[in-house]
């Protein structure tokens, strides 16, 4: 009886392997194709993404959150020979920004990068670790940036096991991308994406972030960054553009100031301005401006960028 | 360690193997090892409380077996009075003694709701006691003989497919197979692996995904109109649905590893044709055990008082009937939370079954009158449809964090339309996706079970199609940054 049952026990582990061979060979060739699509997507949000990894050679490249990327108008940055790219992403802070520029810099190196910094930027988030799985369908092609796709967890890298599973999420959108359709291309934007809605609210929040959650990986990350730049002269500035709210114990800003100031990298901090602070209608919404607003805080940061030059 | 996290696969995989290469007679050890690893994991300081409850139950069911049965009655209420108070204080204390807080730090990963205030539940507490309570009932109805193996009693209690969330097993269903030896089973294997499979695609592909919707728009309720809320409550039909009967298939299909059948707590319920029928197909282990253990004792009671005759001109019959499924559905309620909305999420389905039972003649003569067949598909039809509406209806209060924010949602489903909100479009175009292929799959079960069979098809090639197509799915369009099952807090 005990041959009879480790003769099924041993033929059900040889149609296992058989099956799991077969969803193997099934997930790569899947894989592939998806991969084909997905770096064909010339618009949108993956279509920016790729555009920013793959192709841009700005000579201006900012990096952010949502606030970078309805906020910095790239053709005011544009002088002469001089171009610009707004990779800022929604929702996305130092983490992913970090992965961004170590991707970019391995291909090229930009003269200047601008880096807008949010007042929450430092805090611990777990949804931003997660949104590292943008960047998922370059994990394979960019070794650079894998150590920081790998913090969204201890067993990350089993789950890469699978070719398909760097699509996760993304099918529809592969597909949709693959019609055709009358979106405009990354490129024509240059990254920026403007807000045209104005706000109705003209009351000024004041909030209060909790310093007691900063997440050490991301001043690692700004460190790093500092470090690279320094070393391949790149002109570095963290700017915090306009809010429309007023942030009590501004620890983010007392870290990066520290941390500015020890590397000689100029901060420029224009949260508060005066010229946006009783100006609704320069905003979206209070975190971000619209595109007049956008206009008017580009044209104002460049000319800040060349006093301080 | 989540039932749909790598870890637990992992763990499975290793309990697995390693209970197949012990000798049969002791692998009931390795089991019960096993399940208190898996209970340490979440928070270990409980297993102790839950070891204490397991010692205790075992010694006060041999007591309670050595009275007689005409004297035992007393002894009974003395355990469930013991076992509700255990229960009642983790649930229910900091509710009631809001100034009197106890607790727990460092376990709010699993409990995020309000780690401070709320007392944190020991999980699977729920689950436990209305086992024991089972048990020990049965013990004195003399229909069992209570447990003389101590560790078979613990594994019978803590074994780990079924501690976090059910089934609430009866002891003539589990313990005897406890008893049993498992040899490995070629088609319970294949057939667990393939539940567990299909568990797993419930849960990421389904629940994982519609909840990113679900809690977007119930989060922030008072902004959007009754269009978004109404589309967020039907999502949430189906992602409880997907969340509670996946984590059932995952444990059922991984106690069949073992060898042991577990008892399904659901079988389609949207497809259900009255209320009645829903409550036969929801959450089965739990509403029959509220039958058998509260409302038919209630009802018993109570026909044994009341007179056979007519009271406000309805038979006593049926107020015997309001009154225990009033009772019943009040208890059920309860035993999902405090709050309003829990009681009252019990109440509407003791309203409807209550309803449904005092013009169930009214009802017949209707469809009598209208020569209106029962087995006629467009009547099947029309049944499933309001019994899902109704159905949805109890949902807004399952959901809503609270009262006034479920009857602000139901005012505005009735009064304010509008596009529905999305962030991004394909939340909805997944979402959709996932409830298509759920329904497809339960509709063929339900409606055509011989046909298009696929994944116990007779053609091997096509079990490995079926088989590869759900993990690519999973892979493909699964949440994998999920969170907690729902069933979890309770």
């Amino acid at each position: 009886m005990i041959k009879t049952s480790s003769k099924i026990f041993f033929r059900f582990i040889g149609k296992l392997l058989l099956i799991l061979f077969i969803i193997y060979i099934f997930d790569f060739g899947i894989g592939k194709v998806l991969k084909v699509f997905y770096l064909r997507l010339e618009d949108g949000l993956y279509g920016q993404i790729t555009y920013c990894i793959e192709s841009t050679s700005a000579d201006v490249l900012i990096l952010g959150s949502s606030r970078a990327n309805h906020s910095y108008v790239p053709e005011v940055f544009e002088e002469g020979p001089y171009t610009c790219y707004n990779a800022g992403r929604d929702g996305s802070f130092v983490l992913y920004n970090y992965a961004l520029f170590k991707a970019v810099i391995t291909r090229y190196t930009p003269k200047k990068i601008i880096i807008d910094i949010s007042p929450d930027e430092l805090s611990y988030s777990a949804a931003e670790y997660e949104r590292l799985s943008l960047l998922l369908p370059y994990y394979q092609s960019h070794p650079e940036i894998r150590d920081i796709i790998d913090l969204r967890g201890p067993l990350e890298r089993v789950k890469h096991i699978s070719s398909v599973y760097f699509y996760n999420s993304l099918v529809f959108q592969v597909v949709r991308g693959t019609l055709p359709n009358g979106k405009v291309k990354v490129q024509d934007m240059k990254g920026y994406q403007p807000l045209q809605k104005k706000m109705k609210y003209d009351k000024i929040d004041t909030v209060k972030i909790d310093p007691g959650n900063t997440d050490e990986n991301k001043i690692s990350a700004l460190k790093d960054i500092i470090s690279t730049c320094h070393k391949k002269n790149i002109d570095l500035v963290f700017v915090y553009s306009p809010i429309w709210k007023i942030t009590k114990d501004g620890y983010c800003n007392q870290i990066i100031t520290k941390l500015c100031t020890e590397n000689g990298i100029k901060y420029i901090d224009m949260s508060n301005l005066p010229d946006f602070i009783n100006r609704p209608d320069y905003f979206a919404d209070i975190s971000h401006l619209n595109e007049e607003g956008a206009r008017v805080f580009s044209k104002m940061l460049k000319n800040r960028l060349k006093q301080v030059n | 360690m989540l039932f749909n996290s790598i870890i637990y696969l992992l763990f499975l995989l290793f309990v697995v193997i390693t209970y197949y290469c012990f000798p049969q007679r002791i692998r009931w050890i390795w089991l019960l090892v096993a399940s208190i690893g898996y209970y340490i994991s979440f928070i270990p300081i409980f297993i102790a409380l839950l070891g204490c409850g397991v010692v205790i139950n075992f010694f006060l069911a041999i007591w309670l077996a050595g009275i007689p049965e005409k004297k035992n009655s007393g002894s009974l209420i003395l355990i469930i009075f013991l076992n509700i108070i255990l229960l009642a204080f983790f649930k229910y204390f900091n509710t009631f003694f809001p100034d009197f807080h106890i607790h727990l730090t460092g376990t709010g990963h699993f409990f995020p709701s309000d780690p401070v205030n709320k007392m944190i539940l020991p999980l699977g507490l729920s689950y436990l006691i209305f086992t024991l309570l089972s048990y020990h009932i049965e013990v004195k109805r003399k229909n069992i003989q209570p447990e003389t193996h101590i560790g078979y009693f613990s594994l019978y209690l803590l074994f780990f497919p079924r501690i976090a969330q059910g089934p609430i097993e009866r002891p003539q269903q589990l313990i005897p197979q406890l008893h049993q030896i498992h040899p490995f089973n070629y088609n319970l294997f294949s057939d667990g692996l393939k539940q567990i499979l299909w568990g797993f695609f419930k849960k990421l592909v389904v629940a994982d995904r519609l909840a990113i919707y679900v809690n977007a728009i119930y989060n922030n309720a008072e902004e959007h109109n009754g269009t978004s809320l109404l589309v967020a409550t039907f999502f949430f039909a189906f992602q409880i649905y997907a969340d509670f009967s996946g984590y059932t298939d995952i444990a059922l299909g991984s106690a069949k590893l073992f060898g042991f059948n577990l008892t399904d707590n659901f079988k389609r319920p949207y497809f259900a044709t009255s209320i009645k029928d829903f409550w036969d197909r929801w959450h089965i282990t739990l509403s029959t055990w509220l039958r058998d253990y509260i409302f038919l004792p209630i009802a018993y009671y109570l026909s044994n008082r009341l007179k056979k005759e007519s009271y406000l001109f309805v038979s006593s019959q049926k107020w015997i009937y309001l009154i225990g499924i009033m009772i019943t559905f009040t208890i059920c309620g309860i035993w999902h939370g405090v709050g309003w909305t829990y009681l009252i999420w019990g109440l509407l389905f003791g309203v409807y079954l209550s309803y449904a039972n005092w013009t169930k003649d009214l009802s017949k003569k209707i469809r009598k009158q209208l020569h209106i067949k029962k087995t006629s598909p467009y009547y099947v039809f029309y049944k499933i449809l309001l019994t899902f509406i109704l159905v949805l209806f109890t949902w807004i209060f399952f959901r809503a964090s609270s009262l006034s924010q479920a009857t602000m949602i139901i005012g505005k489903i009735f009064t304010s339309s509008g596009p529905v909100f999305f962030y991004s479009p394909y939340d909805l175009i997944y979402g959709i996706f996932g409830i298509i292929v759920l329904m497809a799959a339960e509709f063929k079960r339900e409606f055509i079970p011989e046909h298009w069979t696929i994944l116990y098809n007779r053609y091997p090639a096509v079990r490995i199609a079926g088989i590869v197509f759900i993990v690519i799915t999973i892979l493909l369009t699964g949440v994998f940054d999920g969170g907690q099952f729902i069933y979890f807090q309770f």
